[in-house]
Parts: C-alpha cells; structure tokens; sequence
C-alpha cells in the first residue's frame, strides 16, 4: 500500500473500528437502561452531544494550523468515522428516523443536512484531488486570479505583437471577438468539476476558428495564444476543483453550527422538564 | 506565473494568506493584485505601489520585488509614489463569508429559539417547547394550565429552571392529579411486597413516554422489561413462565356455592327436575355474551328461581317471640289504657251488652268491631273484672298460667341485650316493658335497639304499628295473637311471635339482618342460627358463601353477587375471544374440566375463602400455550398481566369538568 494511502487509510480504519465499538458499547448500554426501566435516550442524547462538540473541534483544529495537533488527515479521519457514528447515535436517541415535534423536526431537519452536505463534502475531498493530481501543473487557489491575469497579458501581448510584426489584424480582432471572453475569468466550471473537457472542445472549435485564415507568421502568434489557453484550461480545472472543495464548507459549517445551537436548547429543555 | 519554473522564489512569490478576511477587489475582478492588499477593516490598503522613505536627504523608492522591484522613476520630491493607481474594494475570502455565514447561522437560531420559546401553549402553538403532540386523550387535560399541568417548572423564572434542571422531575406527582390507584403510585405495581423489601421506587415515565403524537400507544411494555425487576426472569409465556398455581383459577372460593356435579349428575337426573336441564349446559346459565373475565350467571330468576324460589320463602325471620311467664308482668290498668277503651268508659257501661258493643265500635274508628279486636276488649273486660266470661285465670282462680311455653329467640336476646332468652326472672320485665313500648310506639323502640348497627333502617323496613299493637295487646292480655295474613310474605305477627316472612330473592330486610349477623356485633349463637344453611332465614347462605377475611374471624363477608372473589389483581383475562373462537357449544369444557372427585361442598361449611376445593380441575399452562406460544397466539406479559393495582381516575372526565371555571 502506498505510504500516503496508507497515512489516511489506517487512522479511517481505526477510527472506524473505534466508532463501531463505541456505537455497541452505548447500544448496549441504552438497552440495558431501557430494560431497567431506565431513561435510554440519556445515555444517547449525551453521547451524541458529545460527538457533535468532537466534530466541531475540526473545524477549531483548521483554524490553528500552527500548533502539532495530530495531523491535519488524521483528524480528517477522525470526523469522518465520528460523522457516521453520530447518525447511527442519532437515529438510536431518537428511536426513528422522524420525529414527531416541531422543534424535533427542525433539529432533525438541520442534522441530516449537515450530515449530508458531510458526506458529499467526504466524496468530493476523495474525488477532486485525485482529478488535481491528473492536471500536469499545481497552483495555489489564492493565486489563479494573478495567473488568469498574467495569462490575459500575456496573450493581448501576443495579439498587439503579431499585430506590429505582420500588419495584419486578424489575430486581434479574433482576439476581441472571441478570445477574451475565454481569457477574461475561470470558464466552463461545471464541466470542469464533472471531469469534462468542455473548454478544451470550445478551443479547438470557435476558438481556433480564425487559424485557417492566418498565414505562416500569424499562425506563429496564434499557434502561442492557443497554447496558453490550453495553459487556462488547466487553471480554470484547478479552480473549479478547488473553489468545490472550499464552497461546500460555505453550507456544512454553518448548518453545524446551527444543529450544536439547536442541541443545546433541546438539552436544556430536557433537563428542565424531563429529567 | 505559472509557466515560470522559478516562480516561488522569495522575491517573487507574494506571501499567500488565505486566513485573512479580506483580499483585494482586483482579484475579485479576475486581475493582479497590488503590493498593499486590504487593511483589517476591508478597506483597500492603499493607492500607490510603495511608500518611500527618506534617507540621506533623498526620498527612496520601496516597491518591492514581487512588484518589480525599485521603479525607475522614484519617489516624487514631495515624497509621494509616483505610481498612483485608483483604490479598489477589498472583498471577503471564503473563510470570511464562512464565518459571516456561521454567525448568522448562530443569531438566527438563537432569535429563533428567543421568539418561540415561550409561544403560548395551545396544542396549535408554533412553541420550540413543544417536542410533539400529546397522545389525544391528555390533550383534552391540557387546555386551561397548559404545559404546567405536568410541568411544574413551566412558566417559571431563570432560578426555577436551574432548580429544575438540577432535580428530579416531578412528573409523577402531576399525574396524581387525575390518576389514582389501590397503591402508591411510586410502589412497583402500586404494591408493597413483602418477599422486596428493596423494592424499588418507580415513575411514571418509567413506562408511559409522552409527546410522541395523538395516536401514540404509551402503555406498550416489552416483556424483557418486566425482567427488570422480577427475580424469575424468563424468555416468553411459553418459555419459562412459572407454572400456574395449585386450583388455578379458583384459587378462592367462588361466590354462589352452585355444585356442577352434583347438579348436573344427580339433581337434574331426577324425572322432575329432567325438564329443567340446562340444555346448552355451561351457557344456559352463564351468559357468554357478556363474557369478560368472567362469564356471569344469568339473573338468580333466570338461572335458579326455577327450583329455588320456594325454599327462600319458607324460610321465616322469627323476630320476637312472647315468652313463657311465671307471673302476669303487664299491668292491667296501664294494658287498659293503651290497647282498649279508658276504664271509666268500661265502668259507665257496666254489664250492658249494648253500651260495650257502642264502645267498641267508637274505639275502633267506627268500623265493624274485628273479631281480634272483640276477643282483646273481652279480655280487657275479664282482667278488669267487669265483665263475666271465660276466666284468664286458672280454673283453681289463683294461679297465673302463662299462653307461652316459649322462650326468647335470639334476636330478641340481642335487642333486650339480655344474656339468654332461657331465664324467666331476667327476661321478665324486659319482655313487658318492650310488648309495651311495641304497644305504644310501635317499631321505634324496636329500631332504637339496633341504632348504630350496618344497614339498620332495612332492619325493620316495613314493619307497620298496627301489627305491633295488635299483637302486643293480644299477649299483653295473655292471649294468643289472632295470626294475619302472611302468605304474601313481609311482616306478620303469628299466636306468640312477630316474624317477617322473605317476599323475594335478595329481599333487603332479610338481607339487612343476615350482615348485621355477619358484622359480628350480634354473637355468634345468633350468626350461626342466621348462617344456618338449613334454616336460616330466606336460605341466604345456603347458595351464597361467607368470607372471613385473610388471618380475621371478623367481620365476615358475604358474597352477595356473582362475580370471583379474586386477589390476582395483576391478572388479566378475557373469556370473550376465546368463546368467540372455539365457539360455544361444549368448547368451556375445553379448559374446565369438571372434577367428580372434589369435596365441593364441605369448602362451604367454613369461613376460610382459600380453604376450596373446586368443581373443575386445575388448569394447566399446557392448555394456554397450546395456542398462545412463539410463531404463533400472542404470548407478550400484558395480555395477561395488568401493571398497575386498581387503576381509576380522581377527575371527573365529563365537559363539565374539563372547563375551566370561572
């Protein structure tokens, strides 16, 4: 096994093996209190409380990315196997899958939706990386915007270049008309995020469109205007990729927030008029 | 750029912050941004590439290299740079909106939770309190105090909720308010066990979880919980259930003393009974549609007036009976006085046949003289020795002979609160002054005796004076009683004795007398004559069995109604699905089976309800889980067993009762 399968792969299997053992533990001890006559739903109402507080901390570990707390994967790791375990404990407290109050509802409501918007953010961080990897450059998400822009300079560099040297204005006008559209921001987002080839296809079609029109020296400047598109189409894949990798947070985060609020308003509520 | 191998070098790379809030508006708009960036605020950082500091008299330039290094123009004399480009408009980052999403994500939640929390109480009420609707029958309770009904914190300040989240709930106690039971609510069971001394206190919620909806089943119990605290724990009915008790069912003496043996093998197999066979047997007398855990007799008139009318009317009440004398104890002239006309009457009219019949007739209300009456006059006449006649005395005209050869009757005994009805010298003056009192008063002086006694206004129910007076001055006179009509049943005076003749089955005087003798005030000699099963009055006790309460002698206990004297209060069990499912026919016979051997009736002649050996043979577990076993009739704890110990309500539940008043 690769060692850097291997660095994420062990810590998912213990940590699931883990939740399994906990997930029976409590299982087993809500049964023995319901048998007894007992009050199972605290012992599961409190164990998912805590794991919902476990999983926030995630999010506190990202922000402290300087102090060593255990690697950035295995706490990944952590999250994930802690995720499944809550919606296992969550439909345990809650004995089904729907509850029958208002306030329940909506907690239940919030809760699955943060375990899903989880749980596609979970396949998307399996996913995306492995299509970053197949793209032949790297680049930082804060820096595509300076790149697009060197990129743009670049080829309205070429364009006025090819414009000088051969007296023709076929290159620029092309360029107007139909270039800078493609060059002006990150294009064809959802087929890059599918795995398409979207903005490849559009290069070779309308925008090499003026290449027969073009003789031995514009084709020059426009053959090194082409290239750098496919240069863009390559930042644009990353941006697309990456920018999916940190919007999902944009609704999970806050959701999480929202469930913990809303849980502790049910503890409350709880030991005041149950317990 | 990216093209650029070397492109990370120091002086080329700007340093990336993505933790920042903020980043500059050219780079929201796709294009490079400055050198400067956005300040904290989100404002932009500043128009020129480079602030230039002066040193050696000469402004410097400071652009740095990721900007392209020292530009060629410089500083301006006034020490500004000269590349001034327009300010941009810092926009967030996407760890900024994150956590302005997050915040508004938390301020929502809480406004929410703020505006509707306390949002009234109805069962309509959009109330983040609410964690769902109660089970239909509470929510009718629920209206005039709302949550507070059950929730005692509910409604309260801060300092209440913080002592209510430290404590334990006091749910149990709100459901006192409209339930009760034979126990403590607390107690398992609503019992106290003397085997547990540890037994464990319980609650409510224990069991019955509210709020999951209208047509929610909260009485719903698993078997493994009845393991919780039983120390024989077992799998299933079929499974380890302890055997049934010796005898079950009829562990207690059943109430009516009905002997199916005997009945049906030998009474019926008489030729003049024959025609009076049940012809459906069990169900010709037991009424099968109103089987429940019982199967009621039919009505004594439908099941048993057919033999047993008869017997219960033969069967007299002798009250008072006039007791021998060995002197006269009445006083003629007081006797005189109170039962016939006043002695000047009687002496103004001398011998006159005429004058006396005048008298008589006035006395009487001016009817026709009845014979009784006559004969009372005529002695009234012979004891004052106005009149010529038959002599009351002996034929020697000195000795006193008494009418009765009798002695007091027990109940006489108990109402003259004598201590036998046997000595003359003691019962004398007692007997005078009470045939005296009947004379005068009638049935008070009677009743007055009983005062205090259970059910002493039936004791003498319907007993008229005229009867009283008419018999009194008869044996007040030494006389025997001219006999009323009696066939009718109901109060009558015979020659010595004034006795109540049972009209019917369940007659309420007969009945009133017979717990009187049960209760135990009146003696044992009198409890046995009325408990006689072969002559107590109205054959009471002949059919229905006398209980002694457990480790008691007193008060007995009659079982007047049908119905088993069962202490298995936890036991539940329904005959109707059964007989609906094997039919009628001769399927009782299918769990009851008759036991020819058993000593039924000598299980009567006693006190002791568990001292019983019954008609049938006891039935076996095998019989129920030939059914009612895994895969097959359902065997759960609760079809059989009923948790709680008399479980009622305190509340009366009519609308009425469920408004709030005014």
């Amino acid at each position: 096994m690769p060692a850097q399968r291997q660095r994420t792969f062990l810590p998912l299997m213990s940590f699931g093996v883990t939740a399994v053992v906990v997930f029976v533990l409590v299982a087993w001890s809500a049964r023995r209190s319901w048998l007894a006559l007992g009050e199972p739903a605290i012992v599961t109402g409190y164990t998912l409380f805590a794991l919902m507080l476990l999983l926030g901390l995630f999010n506190i570990r990202k922000r402290l990315s300087m102090v060593p707390i255990v690697r950035a994967s295995v706490w990944l790791a952590f999250h994930v196997a802690a995720g499944v375990l809550a919606i296992a404990m969550f439909w345990l407290h809650a004995g089904s899958v729907w509850p029958s109050g208002l306030y329940e509802q909506i907690l239940t409501l919030l809760f699955y939706l943060v375990s899903v918007t989880g749980i596609i953010g979970y396949v998307l961080s399996r996913t995306l990386p492995r299509r970053l990897a197949q793209i032949e450059i790297e680049i930082i998400f804060e820096r595509i915007p300076a790149e697009l822009a060197e990129i743009r300079e670049k080829v309205e560099s070429l364009a006025l270049a090819c414009t000088q040297e051969t007296g023709s204005d076929t290159v620029a006008q092309h360029h107007i008309g139909t270039l800078a559209w493609f060059f002006a921001r990150p294009r064809f987002w959802v087929s890059h995020v599918a795995g398409g080839d979207a903005a490849g296809h559009w290069l070779r079609g309308p925008g090499s469109a003026a290449r027969r029109y073009l003789n031995d020296a514009e084709k020059t400047y426009f053959d090194q205007i082409i290239e750098l598109g496919v240069l863009k189409c390559q930042v644009d894949r990353h941006f697309a990729c990456q920018e999916l990798l940190k919007k999902w947070l944009l609704v999970h985060v806050p959701l999480s927030m929202a469930v913990i609020l809303v849980a502790v308003w049910h503890l409350i509520l709880v030991n005041v008029y149950a317990l | 750029m990216i093209t650029d191998q070397d492109r990370f070098r120091q002086d080329k790379s700007p340093y990336e912050r993505p933790n920042f809030r903020y980043r500059c508006g050219r780079v929201s708009l796709w294009g490079k941004p400055c050198g400067q960036g956005p300040n904290d605020a989100g404002g932009c950082g500043g128009t020129s590439e480079c602030s230039p500091y002066f040193d050696d008299g000469r402004w410097a330039c400071r652009r740095s290299p990721q900007s392209g290094g020292s530009c060629e123009n410089g500083p301006l004399p006034d020490g500004q740079c000269c590349n001034q480009h327009p300010p941009c408009k810092p926009t967030l980052t996407l760890r900024g909106y994150r956590a302005r999403l997050t915040m508004l994500a938390a301020v929502l939640v809480v406004a929410l939770i703020g505006a509707f929390a306390f949002n009234g109480d109805g069962a309509r009420a959009v109330s983040s309190l609410s964690p769902g609707a109660l089970t239909s029958g509470h929510a009718q309770f629920t209206g005039e105090k709302g949550c507070a009904t059950c929730h005692a914190p509910h409604g309260g300040d801060a300092a209440a909720w913080v002592s209510a989240a430290w404590s334990p709930n006091a749910l149990t106690q709100s459901c006192q308010t409209c339930h009760k039971f034979d126990g403590s609510a607390t107690a398992a069971h609503n019992e106290t066990f003397k085997k547990s001394a540890d037994q464990r206190q319980t609650q409510c919620v224990m069991c019955h979880a509210e709020h999951k909806g209208a047509n929610a089943n909260i009485t719903e119990m698993a078997d493994q919980q009845c393991n919780a605290c039983h120390a024989v724990k077992f799998a299933g009915f079929s499974n380890g259930h302890p055997d049934f008790s010796k005898n079950y069912p009829s562990r207690r003496r059943t109430a009516i003393a009905f002997n199916h043996v005997t009945h049906f093998d030998k009474y019926f197999a008489y030729k003049q009974f024959a025609d009076r066979k049940p012809k459906e047997r069990c169900v010709s007398c037991h009424d099968a549609s109103n089987a429940l855990r019982n199967v009621p007799v039919r009505p004594f008139e439908e099941s048993c007036a057919g033999c047993h009318e008869k017997q219960i009317s033969k069967r007299d009440l002798v009250v008072f009976t006039l007791p021998e004398f060995e002197e006269d104890p009445f006083d003629a002239v007081a006797v005189g006085e109170a039962c016939g006309p006043s002695a000047e009457m009687l002496e103004a009219a001398g011998e006159d046949a005429d004058k006396l019949q005048e008298i008589l007739e006035a006395w009487s209300g001016g009817k026709s003289a009845p014979d009784a009456a006559a004969k009372r006059l005529q002695a009234l006449q012979l004891n004052l020795g106005r009149v010529e006649g038959e002599p009351k005395k002996a034929e020697d005209g000195e000795e006193y002979l008494s009418v009765s050869e009798e002695t007091l009757p027990l109940i006489a005994v108990m109402l003259l609160g004598l201590e036998d009805g046997e000595d003359i010298d003691a019962y004398g003056e007692p007997v005078r002054d009470l045939v005296m009192a009947m004379i005068e008063e009638g049935a008070e002086p009677l009743a007055a005796n009983v005062e205090g006694q259970p059910d002493a206004k039936m004791l003498f129910a319907g007993l008229s004076s005229d009867i009283l007076r008419r018999a009194g001055c008869a044996w007040a006179a030494n006389q025997e009683n001219e006999p009323s009509a009696s066939d009718a049943g109901g109060w009558f005076a015979d020659e010595l004795s004034l006795r109540y003749r049972p009209l019917r089955h369940a007659d309420p005087v007969v009945k009133a007398w017979v717990q009187l003798a049960a209760a135990g005030g009146a003696g044992e000699g009198l409890r046995d004559e009325l408990f006689s099963r072969a002559k107590g009055p109205g054959a009471c006790v002949k059919c229905h069995s006398v209980n002694a309460p457990k480790g008691q002698t007193a008060p007995l206990r009659i079982a007047w109604k049908f119905g088993a004297q069962s202490s298995q209060r936890h036991l539940r069990y329904s005959h109707a699905p059964h007989l609906g499912l094997l039919g009628l026919g001769n399927s009782c016979e299918t769990c009851h089976k008759v036991d020819q051997t058993a000593a039924y009736d000598a299980a009567f002649k006693h006190f002791d309800a568990l001292d019983f050996a019954s008609n049938f043979k006891s039935i076996d577990q095998k019989t129920c889980t030939t059914c009612h076993a895994e895969q097959q009739v359902r065997q759960n704890c609760t079809l059989c067993h009923q948790y709680h110990n008399g479980p009622g309500f305190k509340r009366r539940m009519t609308t009425a009762a469920r408004e709030p008043q005014k």
